[in-house]
């Protein structure tokens, strides 16, 4: 599957030009010319590839870059992905600003095509690879998660965290959940893997997020992983 | 007294070597996104001045600085980056000679480079 990046811009000539850079390199591009529709796309996304990166311009009517970029690293859904500005301002304040608030990246326009297509790979396979590289059959990781060793491990929100003996095969994560969703009841929401670290155990922690849950939705998974979580801890009867 | 005029084919080359054809009809139309903007974008200028505006001549010339630099125009960006900086000093009568210089600079500067974007445009291809 291609990367998606979304590149936030409400000039013309940039959305144009980044994307023809971009997906000549192999990327898949959306765009979004302001803030507001950028985190609409991001939180609606379902029936999309989810994305993967954030290009944001910092000067942008409507809802400024900055304020854009406040957004989503304040909203849990989407807090996840890795932001790089792409911007017109080259003062160390407005560099220095948004990596305070959260920007992975700086990048100033006009932009250099190599240096471009060079920082989104960097920053996609950072994003990369803290995750697992070993290919385990989808079966076997969502059989898993009911019995030993795999159990959940918390629960927080839309967040879950679960420990296997196996890391995370990366082509396969978004189809993790999707037995447990359908046993819950729960359609019309995907996931998204937040992070997947080897602990002193030897066990493979990995952590999920469910995005595009409704607030009832949200109460009836957490009801029932709390039971998915008691029951893995009840010693079963002989 | 304005600068030399500045023009570099490194980007538009850079396209071009990315997908020949593609290339081609990006490029076409980033100058023609320029063409018909820059001249709306001086005559917001003039307006905006005229009512020190400063805060729509910053955004528009923010906006030109990219829209000029991503199609190697190198002495229009420039000036329109030091007209953005410039929105940022007090309101001064210095302040305001120094914008409508720039102002002016900037359309003469776009008068040249309408004929060394010629070669590339769709306009002139047709």
């Amino acid at each position: 599957m291609r990367s998606h990046v979304l590149i936030v811009d409400d000039n013309e000539s940039d959305q144009l030009n980044l994307s023809f850079i971009l997906k000549k390199d192999g990327y898949q591009c959306s765009v979004a010319k302001d803030g507001y529709e950028a985190i609409d796309f991001l939180l609606n996304s379902k029936e999309r590839d989810p994305v993967s990166l954030i290009i944001l311009d910092l000067t942008m009517p409507v809802l400024s870059g900055m304020a854009t970029l406040g957004r989503i690293k304040e909203t849990p859904a989407i807090s996840h992905i890795p932001v790089m500005v792409v911007s017109g301002k080259k003062d160390k304040n407005d560099v220095g600003a948004a990596i305070k608030s959260g920007a992975k990246d700086y990048l100033v326009k006009p932009v250099d095509a190599d240096i471009l297509k060079k920082k989104v790979s960097q920053l996609l396979t950072n994003q990369k690879s803290d995750w697992g590289e070993v290919s385990i059959p989808t079966s076997d990781l969502t059989k898993g998660f009911f019995n030993t060793p795999a159990e959940l491990i918390s629960i927080n929100e839309v967040s879950l965290t679960y420990r296997s003996k196996f890391p995370l095969p990366l082509k396969e994560t978004t189809n993790v959940f999707a037995p447990i969703l359908e046993e819950a009841g729960i359609n019309g929401c995907h996931t998204r893997v937040l992070d997947c670290k080897k602990g002193n155990d030897g066990y493979y922690y990995i952590q999920f997020e469910l995005v595009g849950l409704n607030q009832q939705q949200s109460k009836d998974l957490r009801i029932f992983c709390r039971k998915v979580y008691a029951d893995s801890k009840t010693p079963k009867s002989a | 007294m304005s600068r030399p005029f500045d023009f570099s084919t490194d980007k538009i080359e850079d396209l071009l070597s990315i997908d020949p054809e593609e290339g081609k009809e990006l490029v076409e139309k980033l100058i023609a996104n320029y063409l018909t903007e820059a001249p709306k974008t001086i005559a917001a200028f003039k307006d905006s001045a005229a009512k020190d505006d400063l805060d729509n001549i910053s955004f528009r010339a923010h906006k030109m600085k990219s829209t000029s630099g991503n199609i190697g125009l190198v002495s229009v960006s420039k000036i329109a980056a030091e007209l953005d900086e410039a929105t940022d000093l007090p309101l001064s009568d210095a302040t305001r000679k120094k914008i409508k210089d720039l102002i002016e600079e900037f359309g003469h500067h776009f008068n040249l480079s309408q004929e060394v974007l010629k070669p590339y445009s769709k306009r002139n291809a047709a």
